[in-house]
């Protein structure tokens, strides 16, 4: 029976993209271990420039064995290129290393076309596969040669056409086509096509005269003038047609872009093996429990009551080790994430001719994949954002009494149920009377507000929101903070700014470890039990049914210090009997989202736990203001509450707006009281 | 016409012509190099072209492998080459003459 090779491909495209992501993250420490010697031709670690071929060389493999033409055409040329590097024959100048990130780029691209069926960009593959293969002409292999080649600015690559007649005098004129083809493939890369149609046949040529006719293309940093040149000599004795083909300019974003338009959400996840060792230990001793439970239940007496509890407990241990190492199944290292910007920040600061050094730590802090896929995006914002916002030009920084180099710094650790990533640069600071202005210019807030530099920050995560002086293609593409913000919500996180003139900013990003997980709150409505999720809520606090008022027309709002919030009773909301009529028997929890804030009322809290998020949708149907539920330790269900959903809800039921900014309560504590 | 060094050294085995090139060939040997050439393509069946000696030649001797090749081609002889030298293989990559040759690396 034939083997189906598809069902390997998914594995070889994930294999490919991580050899891909390793590649990139090696050629870039590469050119910042050039950029240190702070030399044009960088010298290379044969460590690090094994990795970089074994990545292509499996690639090429792989890519050969499930018939992927294209790739493997690709990834041959990398290969050779990356051999020669390897042996010494080509030197990994800057240059160089930028086209084998371009490189990279292709094979993504090429990669995911194969995985997709969706085309790519193929002529901006070509250009880039013609730049490799003329590399190794470019440099001439004389070391005394090679410095001043490598320092030479590349001028623009052209792609010359030549069609080559010499005529049948010309090896009378003591001139050899040979040298003259030699020369032209000294100067690029060289595609040559002999046309011998002119050739007579066996006994009728005559051997001192030139039949042989050839069609050239030339490409490389090449002018007129010097393909002119190599055919001074025999101009008078051939026919000679030099042209220019117009050659598209490289567009490496555009690649990179259709790279991550196309690169649909991976449906697997790959684990390391020693987890799955553990998750096998795990069940191990849980079936050894269970045998040895099953043993004291089939033989029961009151003796065996000690031994019973113990193996209960032994069970529970199981049970939680076992939960552990499945979540940890689903665990990444941030560097997946954070290895992305490196790429980021490399072709950015280039662009930008600004000097920035991006730098990691905690980066192998582990978080839910989940959360890594959707992380991406706004960390590269957030990077995008320092560096052109925050980093200054290297003069500017000078000028500052700062390092040239500027600094972006990505720091993750765990703290608690959390992980938090913090994304801070050294630049100028976040400018609060531009940011004023602008809030005020697109009336966000009134000129006359008066709000603390914390509260003017804060202002960056509003919609349509931006304060770049000249709209730059790189930060300003019409995604803001509100986005960034929204989609780390979205993940059950916040997002924070600091900023200190002069000094730098700093985000601050919290997210849950996981997202199947969720640290709740569970409150009683009545008979029932729902449960919040702990990161929105603000506090909780006893009702005064003084303060609950009913504005005409509107649903009922709770004053609280000053401020005004939609006082939403969930036993109305659920059609629940309440336990009691007596406000003041109940709680107000006051939660938040989006920027709004919300009173719940609710019987009573029960206390603080961990649930693990059961989709509602699969089992039953989509329910408003619920988000999913869970099973309680009872084996009851428990609802968990969709906050953003309930707030909407809130703020449509009072047709309310959000209050402005100016006047939110200077201090809300985050810590929810429990009772 | 004969120089002082034939361009080619051709040997006969049983059922193979083996045609060595000398080290050193250019347009003044074009013309001895295409009537040795012209015997083994009337002779022979099976030819093995030895340019491993090969140091220097230009597009004269070049044009003249070539037809070579091309006509043993079109008469049916086997062609085959023989550790070609760095040079000739250079040669036939710039000229662009890889197929005409049958010398595909």
């Amino acid at each position: 029976m034939p083997i189906d090779m598809r069902q390997f491909h998914q594995t070889f495209f994930e294999e490919s993209l991580e050899g891909l992501a390793n590649m990139e993250t090696e050629l870039l420490r590469l050119e910042k271990a050039g950029a240190e010697n702070g030399q044009e031709t960088v010298t290379a670690d044969l460590e690090i420039l094994n990795t970089i071929f074994r990545a292509a060389h499996s690639i090429k493999g792989g890519s050969s064995t499930f018939g992927f033409e294209d790739v493997v055409a690709f990834a041959h040329v990398l290969e050779t290129r990356l051999d020669a590097i390897r042996d010494g024959r080509l030197r990994p100048t800057r240059k160089v290393i930028s086209l084998l990130l371009l490189s990279v780029d292709c094979l993504r691209s090429l990669i995911i076309s194969a995985r997709t069926g969706k085309e790519g960009d193929n002529s901006a593959i070509d250009d880039v596969r013609r730049q490799l293969e003329s590399l190794e002409s470019e440099q001439p292999s004389s070391p005394a040669s090679t410095v001043p080649v490598s320092k030479t600015p590349q001028g623009k690559i052209s792609h010359w056409q030549i069609m080559f007649r010499p005529h049948l005098h010309l090896f009378h004129t003591g001139n050899d086509p040979l040298r003259i083809l030699r020369e032209l493939n000294d100067l690029g890369e060289c595609h040559v096509q002999a046309d011998i149609s002119s050739l007579p046949g066996w006994d009728r040529m005559k051997p001192e005269e030139c039949y042989l006719a050839w069609k050239i293309e030339l490409i490389g940093p090449i002018s007129r003038e010097t393909v002119n040149e190599v055919f001074s000599w025999v101009a008078e004795d051939c026919s000679l047609e030099i042209k220019l083909k117009p050659m598209q300019s490289l567009a490496p974003r555009s690649i990179a872009e259709a790279v991550a338009s196309m690169d649909a959400q991976a449906g697997t996840l790959r684990v390391s093996v020693p987890k799955v060792d553990a998750l096998i230990n795990t069940v191990g001793e849980l079936v050894i429990t269970q045998t040895m439970l099953s043993l004291i239940a089939s033989n029961f007496s009151f003796d065996n009551l000690s031994r019973l509890f113990s193996g209960i407990t032994q069970l529970e241990r199981n049970t939680r080790e076992l939960q552990e190492s499945v979540m940890s199944i689903r665990m990444l290292p941030l560097s997946f994430a954070f290895n992305r910007l490196l790429r980021l920040v490399h072709d950015m600061s280039q662009r930008l001719g600004k000097k920035v050094e991006l730098v990691f730590h905690g980066e192998q802090t582990e978080i839910d994949k989940t959360v890594i896929d959707r992380l991406i995006d706004p960390l590269m914002h957030l990077a995008r954002n320092s560096l052109d916002h925050g980093i200054e030009l290297p003069a500017e920084r000078l000028a500052a009494g700062k390092p040239e180099t500027g600094r972006i710094e990505l720091k993750a650790y765990q703290k608690g149920g959390n992980v938090v990533i913090e994304v801070r640069d050294d630049g100028r600071g976040l400018s609060h009377e531009r940011i004023f202005a602008k809030a005020v210019e697109r009336g966000i807030v009134s000129s006359s507000s008066k709000l603390t530099p914390e509260e003017i920050a804060e202002l960056i995560f509003l919609p349509g929101f931006s304060t770049a002086e000249s709209v730059s293609d790189l930060s300003g593409r019409g995604v803001g903070m509100d986005v960034v913000r929204n989609n780390i919500c979205s993940l059950g996180g916040s997002v924070e700014v600091a900023s200190q003139a002069g000094r730098g900013t700093c985000f601050t990003v919290r997210l849950p470890l996981t997202l199947a997980i969720l640290d709740g709150l569970s409150i009683q409505v009545g008979e029932h039990t729902y449960i919040l999720p702990l990161v929105s809520i603000v506090e909780s606090v006893r009702i005064r049914p003084e303060q609950v008022s009913r504005p005409a027309g509107s649903s009922e709002m709770y004053g609280l210090r000053k401020e005004y919030m939609p006082f939403l009773r969930l036993n109305e909301l659920f059609h629940i009997e309440s336990r009691s009529t007596d406000l003041s028997q109940g709680l107000l929890v006051i939660v938040e989202a989006e920027g709004k804030k919300a009173g719940l009322y609710v019987d009573d809290l029960l206390g603080q736990q961990q649930v693990v998020i059961k989709n509602l949708a699969t089992h039953y149907r989509k329910v408003e203001a619920i988000s999913a539920a869970t099973i309680l330790g009872d084996g009851t269900v428990a609802m968990i509450l969709d906050v953003p959903g309930l707030i909407r809800l809130a703020h449509a039921g009072t047709g309310h707006a959000t209050p402005p900014v100016g006047d939110a309560p200077a201090s809300t504590t985050a810590t929810p009281t429990l009772n | 016409m004969v120089n002082s060094m034939d361009p080619v050294h051709i040997e006969q085995t049983a059922n193979t012509t083996h045609v060595a090139l000398e080290a050193t060939l250019g347009i003044q040997d074009a013309h001895v190099l295409h009537e040795k050439l012209g015997t083994v393509l009337t002779a022979a069946k099976t030819v093995v072209m030895d340019g491993s000696r090969v140091e220097r030649l230009d597009a004269a001797v070049m044009q003249v492998l070539a037809s070579f090749a091309r006509s043993a081609r079109e008469r049916g002889l086997a062609l085959s080459w023989r550790s070609p030298s760095p040079v000739l293989q250079q040669a036939v990559r710039v000229l662009g003459f890889e197929s005409i040759l049958g010398m595909t690396s």
